[in-house]
């Protein structure tokens, strides 16, 4: 059964697919980076890797509400951005056949698909990883 | 066995190959009887074949025999008849193409039609498609390609395939899922069908589940694998369906883009010469023994012998570290073998005459900068055959690299009209770029500079091809992208130079330390011209500008952490001031306090870190820290441009 990790980004649950995830990076010391702007919250050391950290809810535009000092590392396939986040939570089973398709808006908000998890039928949105990274392409863009 | 491990091996030898046998063919058009250049042709093609042969690439070799029998014939028939050349050439680019598709994994493309063509062809074979010209059209068209900063180079697309063979089947790289039905029955025999069809289609990457897990009885309700295909998604969707129980499939493509092209830097191969690798493995070794001294002189608490060993094993790793990058080095000549062919091609197109020399070809350069500079090259040379060299004159174009110091200096010049600073000034006014007043505070080397300008031109009309400032901002972004630098000497009526200085090595540079809105940040010394330190008081402000006197000259200075956007320090009686060279100017960088020179291996940075302007790379400290390498030109440039636009504005108002 596929799993993912649940995290909060303001007041919504986000789930990442564990394939899409590199690792949980525990509070590593976050660096300035000129010129930055709103997203982009400095870099980390990871292993020897300059990696960038990304405001995820300035990106998304949601209210921040507090943030996690652990950071949510994508694979290299997502160039291994390092996601701040308001919340990391547990790692959970999944049914992908149980995956509801994003509205449009729910796209806009890089929400690649809506299950409900757990006893309680938790509403979790999942991480559109790529749609991230396009985002980023966009404001990053030349 | 696993042949692809060679293949690396085997495309950049058969590319030097290529490199060489270009360089003989436009060698053989200028003196057509030279037996011992055939020779030479002879054996370069029967190499190709022997290695293509062995490593089972059927047409490469099959079509390198071919060349070497052409070449035969002409060597038992005493010269070469006229057209041949250019039927060789164009065998060049055919194998050229051909290793493109091995290295992109794709099936060899056709080579029937060249292989049928008579050898004696009095026409090049170019001609098949119509009129004669087309070839080097083509060749044309491929360089505008690499203005819209395509990495693709002249070669890699040979016209005479483009335009005659259907392109072979391009595979893509994608994820598929596909979900089983609920109440699918034996899920994981399904599974199984599953990753046979897909094998079918084409190669499997990676699955999850893994077949072994599913021939353990492992059942999934889903399938997911990476597939490498050249299947349509839609056919390959129709035969997935058709297995049972199955109840969706989902495609995702690759999204990986440059970080990761650039990664796979790390697969490819360099050669190394042995001895340079019983170098390296002779200094491991001393390395190993400098070990044991050091541990027994610590735990006999020694300190006198830890000293001592302290300091070998530090003179040891700089050998060490010296002759790995010694490692990366290749010459230039790898990059440059293929530039005779184009100005060759060039030449003849434009219908001018032009000789090409080139000097220095063995001067080596780290892999990595010799790969980005091969762009820069082919649009400096066919500027200066296209627009340096005058139609009915004896023109040279030459080539020279030489090093200086820890830098590489590659000077391009021809011996052209030259560029007139004046008549650049007067263009950049009636381009709207410019104030008349501010052109005329321009330097001569300031004013040759526009040209690099985007979208700046000089050509007086507008040809096929394209005006000198086609992609002189490309060229001089790729430089100091490299940490390099672009200079232009020009004298009217005798010719151009560009001046291309290149770091050795991007790994290592010498950085100079600085502290900058209470943060330090790191400048490569390359662009330090010296640093100084500013009495507050000799600071003369104009407007928001602010400029001192140094020797004879008005130096204007600037404050780094406003140019990067950061919260300024407080002011201080004495200013730091870095003293950066721009092209015919000085700048002054103000900074919070200067922290000392060092060494720091550089990292390259991921995406969107590499995108901020300035932004050259970052190096990890002792403690961990990371710390930013800021390269002040492109800031500077960028600042002026802004506050020249500005002050345009400013005169527009006024008049």
């Amino acid at each position: 059964m596929p799993r993912m990790l649940l995290f909060r980004v303001g007041p919504d649950q986000y789930g990442l697919e564990i394939e899409a995830l590199q690792e949980v990076a525990d509070d590593p010391p976050l660096y300035r980076v000129p010129q930055a702007g709103a997203f982009l919250l400095g870099a980390i050391n990871l292993h020897g890797r300059v990696l960038p950290v990304i405001d995820l809810a300035a990106l998304l535009d949601v209210a921040a509400l507090g943030r996690d000092q652990r950071l949510v590392v994508l694979g290299p396939e997502f160039h291994s951005l390092a996601l701040a986040v308001s919340g990391v939570g547990r790692i959970a089973a999944f049914e992908a056949a149980d995956l509801r398709l994003p509205s449009a808006d729910e796209r806009l908000k890089a929400i690649a698909g809506v299950i409900a998890i757990g006893e309680q039928g938790e509403r979790v949105n999942l991480l559109d990883a790529g749609a991230v990274v396009e985002r980023l392409e966009i404001i990053y863009a030349a | 066995m696993d042949m692809s491990r060679y293949r690396e091996l085997f495309l950049s030898e058969t590319r030097e190959h290529l490199n060489q046998m270009g360089r003989l063919l436009v060698a053989l058009e200028q003196e057509p009887s030279a037996r011992e250049t055939i020779d030479a042709l002879f054996r370069e093609a029967h190499s190709v074949k022997g290695m293509a042969a062995s490593m089972g690439y059927e047409r490469t070799a099959a079509l390198a025999h071919h060349l070497e029998d052409m070449l035969d014939g002409f060597r038992r028939g005493g010269g070469m008849p006229d057209g041949t050349i250019d039927q060789l050439l164009a065998g060049l680019d055919l194998l050229e193409g051909l290793l493109e598709d091995l290295q992109a994994d794709r099936q060899e493309r056709d080579i029937a039609a060249f292989l049928a063509a008579p050898a004696e062809a009095v026409t090049p074979i170019a001609v098949a498609t119509g009129n004669p010209d087309e070839g080097d059209l083509e060749l044309l068209e491929v360089i505008e390609i690499e203005d819209a900063g395509q990495r693709e180079t002249v070669s890699e697309a040979p016209a005479l395939t483009a335009v005659t063979l259907p392109p072979p089947p391009v595979s893509t790289v994608f994820q598929v899922t596909v979900i089983l039905a609920e109440d699918a029955t034996a899920p994981a025999a399904r599974g199984l069908l599953i990753l046979r069809e897909l094998e079918r289609a084409g190669e499997i990457i990676n699955a999850t589940p893994t077949k072994e897990t599913l021939r353990q009885g492992g059942g999934c309700p889903r399938v997911q694998a990476w597939l490498r295909t050249a299947v349509p998604k839609p056919r390959l969707e129709e035969s997935l369906r058709a297995i049972a129980d199955v109840d969706k499939v989902l495609f995702v493509d690759d999204r990986r883009t440059d970080g990761s092209r650039r990664g796979g830097e790390a697969g490819r191969s360099v050669r190394v010469r042995t001895d340079l690798l019983d170098l390296v493995v002779n200094l491991t070794g001393e390395l190993l023994t400098r070990r044991f001294m050091l541990q027994r002189a610590a735990t006999e608490r020694d300190w006198a012998e830890l000293d001592a060993a302290l300091e070998q094993t530090t003179r040891l790793i700089d050998e060490l570290h010296h002759q790995a990058l010694q490692a990366r080095l290749v010459p230039l000549e790898n990059v440059a073998g293929r530039l005779p062919r184009m100005v060759r091609d060039l030449a003849r197109k434009t219908g001018k005459q032009v000789e090409f020399r080139m000097t220095g070809g063995g001067v080596g350069l780290d892999r990595l900068i010799l790969e980005e500079l091969s762009d820069p090259l082919v649009h400096l040379l066919r500027n200066a055959v296209d627009h340096g060299i005058e139609a009915g004159k004896p023109g040279e174009v030459s080539v020279a690299a030489r090093r200086e110091k820890d830098q590489v200096l590659i000077e391009i010049s021809d011996n052209g009209r030259g560029m007139d600073p004046q008549e650049l000034r007067q263009k950049a006014v009636a381009r709207g770029i410019l104030a008349p007043e501010q052109a005329a505070l321009l330097s001569d080397r300031e004013a040759l500079m526009l040209v690099c300008v985007p979208g700046f031109s000089t050509a007086r009309e507008v040809t096929d091809t394209s005006g000198r400032g086609v992609g002189m901002d490309v060229v001089k972004s790729a430089v100091e992208k490299l940490g390099g630098t672009l200079d232009i000497q020009s004298v009217v009526g005798s010719g151009t130079c560009f001046q291309l200085r290149l770091p050795l090595s991007m790994a290592i540079i010498r950085i100079l330390l600085v502290s900058c809105g209470g943060h330090p940040l790191a400048i490569p010394l390359t662009r330090v011209q010296r640093t100084l330190e500013l009495p507050s008081g000799e600071v003369r402000s104009v407007g928001h500008r602010h400029f001192f006197q140094l020797d004879e000259e008005e130096v204007e200075l600037v404050a780094l952490d406003s140019l990067l956007g950061l919260v300024g320090g407080a002011a201080a009686d004495t200013l730091c001031v870095v003293l950066i060279e721009l092209p015919g100017r000085l700048v002054g960088l103000q900074v919070d306090s200067l922290l000392g020179q060092r060494d720091a291996f550089v990292k390259n940075l991921g995406f969107p870190l590499d995108r901020l302007p300035g932004m050259s790379g970052a190096t990890v400290q002792g403690n961990g820290s990371v710390l930013f390498i800021i390269d002040p030109h492109p800031l500077l440039e960028g600042q002026s441009a802004v506050s020249l636009s500005r002050s345009k504005e400013t005169f527009d108002a006024l008049s």
